[in-house]
């Protein structure tokens, strides 16, 4: 999910019909600048070098959305697959349109490192409290909903850390329970607190290590 | 007369059949070798080009190493679709379709995977809270 504003100028993004490395090519109307789509970064053209802000989002199911969101609003358009499902996330129904075995990651990447936690370990470990860069985070997985998450773990200035305990989210330091999905406080010391969310991309192992050579993959060993 | 005439015309029937072998042969042959066998060496070529290109820690993504190919004609800016609230289409997806959620300033808007996937579903420009978005996955 990006943002469209680059230096004060909103642009419209199309497929371009062009792909790298089996990736979609991005092209803006505006200058017809071709963007990357999984670094979301001008790669040729007036705005090569810029970058595309990106919004935290959640792959989650509709249930899910719904129930947490009820004020949301949807897009809506005929379907195009029905293949997309919870399922997919937990490992109950294939990768759709692929020939070969794939592997679901989410991954964070700044300027200068990359990192990605693969859904296989998630689905095991459910919650990892971890750290990219110099920020404490938690890769946390609903089971309910296949959502992958990441969030900071700080609460009030506050370094916490997160376990799965009878199918809820527990920090250490207080014992408050949180939504994996939206990082709120339902109950306990923190009620109504909310973690941040950062920007992780679902995506698939060889399309994030083609695009970030130098990630590193998250290991039980860690 | 007669006899001598059959036999010159089994002559040059004979001729024409080694003409047609020998013409047949050596048009297949230029065949195989200029129509079948050029596409091979064509994509072979291609391949290899693309092989020298594929990104790798020693030739990471930059604009340096940027090397799209043509795949399907740029699509127009994808627009008809209409905006929702969810507890009055909850209907229109399963329980388990998968949707990208996104929250703006205490805005929510979901985008259900099912209806984003082929060369003219990728991108979809959308504003959410006065924020101008580029929905994609």
């Amino acid at each position: 999910m990006y943002a469209r504003r680059v230096d004060g100028r909103t642009l419209t993004l199309a497929v371009s019909g062009l792909l790298w490395e089996s990736s979609l090519v991005m092209i803006d109307q505006e200058t017809q600048s071709l963007w990357s789509h999984l670094l979301g970064e001008a790669m040729q053209g007036p705005l090569q070098g810029k970058k595309l802000d990106v919004f935290p989002s959640s792959m989650t199911d509709w249930r899910a959305w719904r129930s947490r969101y009820p004020d949301s609003t949807v897009m809506l358009m005929s379907k195009t697959t029905n293949e997309y499902r919870r399922g997919v996330h937990l490992n109950e129904l294939p990768l759709p349109t692929l020939p070969l075995p794939d592997a679901l990651i989410i991954g964070l990447a700044n300027d200068s490192a990359a990192k990605c936690w693969r859904f296989d370990d998630l689905r095991v470990e459910l919650a990892i409290n971890d750290r990219f860069g110099d920020v404490e985070v938690l890769v946390v997985f609903d089971s309910e909903s296949g959502t992958a998450s990441v969030f900071g773990r700080q609460v009030d200035g506050g370094m916490h850390t997160f376990r799965f305990e009878d199918n809820k989210l527990i920090d250490d330091q207080s014992q408050s329970v949180w939504d994996p999905v939206t990082g709120v406080a339902d109950s306990g010391v923190h009620e109504g607190r909310q973690l941040s969310k950062l920007p992780g991309i679902v995506s698939l192992k060889p399309a994030w290590f083609t695009f970030h050579p130098d990630s590193t993959t998250w290991a039980p060993s860690n | 007369m007669v006899s001598k005439m059959s036999r010159s015309t089994a002559k040059s029937g004979f001729r024409i059949a080694i003409l047609v072998v020998v013409g047949t042969s050596v048009g297949l042959a230029a065949y195989y070798v200029f129509v079948e066998r050029w596409d091979d060496y064509q994509s072979a070529a291609k391949i290899a080009e693309q092989e020298s290109h594929r990104l790798s820690p020693e030739n990471p993504p930059s604009a340096e190493s940027f090397f799209p190919q043509r795949a399907a004609p740029e699509q127009p800016v994808v627009t008809g679709y209409q905006i929702a609230l969810t507890g009055e289409v909850a209907d229109a997806l399963n329980d388990d379709d998968l949707v990208l959620g996104v929250v703006i300033d205490g805005e929510a808007r979901a985008y259900p995977i099912n209806m984003m996937t082929g060369p003219e579903r990728e991108v979809f420009n959308d504003t959410l809270a006065e924020t101008p978005l580029a929905a994609t996955w």
